[in-house]
């Protein structure tokens, strides 16, 4: 039964219906539930959830009846790997490494999220990107950010 | 009267000098992402909503609103030279403008699609000032019950905004909901999936999460296929201006595309994308020239442009009388209101009169300042769109990690943005609709507090939903709307309207 059924539509209905029995659990087990005229903050949280566990079912049935293997199309691992690892390096370097350094870092390692991306462009890329977020966000704006690293002061 | 001594405040608000250059910044900013593929206002609308924290409430909505009817105006350049929407409403302006810059009238082309804009953003901004008082007057009656049955509308109605199916939809937007139960319980303080960490306390920042799902969603999206860049053909402009018989031929487009607009953009779930394709199909059905529609008819540029644009401005009237976004971006400004400190809803109107009417009229300022931007200054506008996006993404990525960073000072917020830039895309690939989430994020906390608060008045009478004339109504509208909604004949209008987004 599973092999026909719209693998897409499946993943989608097994994430909601996971999604709502985690929170209906995670609520049930550190949340009081109260009564209804006096609901308490596990109250709608549990509500919604079997609601979506629902809603999840439903989808996963549904996906019988949606006709076909219908794909995801294309992703690249590469960007999805490479993009939060530099949002990432942004947020644990921004403390330390002022400004500058931090936006130079990140910038740098975003650009090989392209398979196709050159050293050369991408450090040229870094630096531009680098030196306008410090003249607009840390002279502009003043954000209250060091724009050197930390430890050369 | 007493209209315009409202707009009399409100001309006195929008042409405070700070007012008037944050207003220019907006629509410029609105035009260059609006030219930019791969940028959305949606996208930068939430990266620049914290900067917009050190702003007055006035000048930070005035900012954002500008970006978003500004982006309007530049996504219909590069559709008509391009063939590529800048933004999805312009989308439709591809069709007939693109094939007017091919035969050499780019230039009219390009005028055309200015002015039925301006049009259009100059009667809807009558609009909105005559609409909002009464509407305001209405929702002043409403009491919790009230409050939650039409939560419950725009939430419902958030899946005409969905093009997939409609128990996926209905399912973000319980997610939505579910999820911004995060932080600590309004009435007894309890920490809620917190995961124990304080600074989850005050819930998931706005912010991180809208930045998370548009800003590095879209980048994961755009670089899915490695295109390193687009083989383009600038037209020539030429001469921008229409002829006497172009003049005449977009006159009543435009006035039927402002209708088209004005209406579906009050409607929740409305907006400027919905409003552009109604508004062509419409005009090719009405057309004396119907024949040339998708060879280049003048008509099918202004008529899409005037409502996209005046779907644009009435989508605030919503927001702003009633405190319902009818659309993601109005929800955008709804963080943006809840930021400074002012809980939107009905008393918006009494408690900050300057607010409301200052940014209605600059809106009016805004599309003016937008005319004389974007004729004249159309080449700058293509030269940025030889940007290759190698380097414009790093750029945006690092944008948006500052924008997180600068809503408190920490960078916390950019764990956050990671999540859910990864979920975000995660489930855009298993084809379910984002816009039900962010509305069930937005609105969750408030329907959750009116749910309660009409049953702790009620004493856990769960009829005082139904017993309220107004409430009940509220709920008919929304089972009526989920039907409707689900039917075949408009599940297959929503596929057919949408299928040209991506």
């Amino acid at each position: 039964m599973f092999l026909s059924m719209n693998r897409r539509e499946l993943t989608a209905g097994l994430f909601f219906l996971g999604a709502g029995i985690g929170y209906a659990l995670w609520s049930y087990f550190t949340l009081p539930f109260g009564v209804t005229e006096n609901m308490g903050p596990g109250y709608f949280p549990i509500v919604l959830s079997s609601i979506l566990a629902c809603l999840g079912v439903a989808i996963v049935f549904s996906a019988r009846q949606t006709n076909s293997d219908t794909g995801v199309g294309h992703v690249s691992v590469r960007a999805i790997l490479v993009i939060p690892a530099s949002i990432g390096a942004f947020a644990l370097l921004l403390d330390q490494m002022g400004m500058f350094a931090t936006v130079f870092i990140a910038a740098l390692i975003a650009c090989f999220a392209r398979r196709e991306a050159k050293i050369v462009n991408a450090l040229i890329t870094s630096v531009g990107v680098a030196v306008f977020c410090t003249l607009v966000f840390s002279y502009g704006i003043k954000l209250p950010v060091s724009v050197l690293p930390v430890w050369i002061r | 009267m007493e209209l315009f001594s409202n707009l009399g405040i409100g001309l006195a608000s929008a042409l405070q000098v700070t007012n008037l250059l944050y207003c220019f910044i907006g629509v410029t900013l609105g035009t260059v992402i609006g030219v930019l593929p791969g940028i959305g206002p949606l996208a930068t609308i939430a990266m620049l909503l914290p900067i917009t924290y050190g702003l007055p409430p006035t000048t930070a909505l005035i900012v954002l609103a500008g970006i978003y009817y500004g982006s309007q105006y530049g996504g219909s350049t590069t559709a008509i030279l391009l063939n590529l929407p800048g933004e999805s409403a312009s989308a439709v302006t591809t069709i007939d403008g693109y094939q007017m810059a091919k035969k050499g009238r780019a230039g009219p082309a390009l005028a055309a699609a200015g002015l039925s804009s301006f049009f259009a953003g100059s009667v809807s901004t009558l609009l909105i000032a005559i609409v909002a008082l009464p509407l305001t007057a209405i929702a002043m009656q409403f009491g919790s019950p009230e409050y939650f049955s039409l939560l419950v509308v725009g939430l419902i109605s958030s899946i005409t905004l969905a093009s997939g199916s409609v128990l996926k939809a209905l399912a973000m937007i319980v997610l939505g909901l579910i999820v911004s139960m995060a932080g600590a319980d309004i009435y007894t303080g309890m920490p809620r999936f917190t995961f124990g960490m304080p600074q989850m306390l005050d819930g998931l920042d706005f912010v991180a999460v809208a930045v998370g799902l548009f800003g590095v969603g879209e980048i994961l999206r755009n670089l899915e296929s490695n295109v390193s860049g687009r083989a383009v053909t600038l037209f020539e402009v030429g001469k921008l201006m229409p002829s006497k018989d172009d003049l005449k031929r977009i006159i009543m487009p435009s006035i039927r595309g402002t209708m088209v607009g004005s209406f579906l953009g009050i409607l929740p779930g409305g907006g400027a994308i919905l409003s552009s394709f109604v508004a062509y199909n419409l005009e090719k059905q009405v057309s004396r020239n119907s024949s040339e529609f998708g060879q280049g008819a003048i008509e099918g540029v202004a008529a899409p442009e005037a409502a996209n644009n005046a779907g644009a401005q009435t989508s605030f009237i919503p927001m702003l009388s009633l405190g319902i976004p009818s659309n993601v971006i109005m929800a955008m400004m709804m963080g943006a209101m809840i930021m400074q400190g002012i809980s939107p809803g009905p008393n918006v109107v009494t408690e900050y009169p300057d607010l409301f009417w200052g940014l209605i009229v600059s809106m009016w300022i805004g599309n003016a300042m937008l005319i004389v931007l974007n004729l004249p200054l159309i080449g700058i506008w293509t030269s940025l769109l030889r940007i290759p996006y190698g380097v414009l993404f790093p750029a945006i990525v690092c944008f948006c990690c500052i924008g997180v960073f600068s809503v408190n000072n920490s960078t916390f917020g950019l764990f956050i943005v990671i999540i859910f830039g990864l979920i975000g895309y995660f489930l855009v690939k298993l084809q379910c609709e984002l816009a039900p989430f962010v509305l069930g994020f937005v609105l969750g906390p408030m329907l959750e507090e009116h749910l309660r608060r009409a049953l702790l008045l009620s004493e856990g009478d769960y009829s005082v939903f139904v017993m309220q004339p107004i409430s009940a109504a509220l709920l008919v509208v929304a089972a009526i709307l989920l039907i409707v909604v689900s039917l075949p004949a408009i599940t297959r209008k929503r596929q057919e309207v949408f299928v040209d987004e991506d």
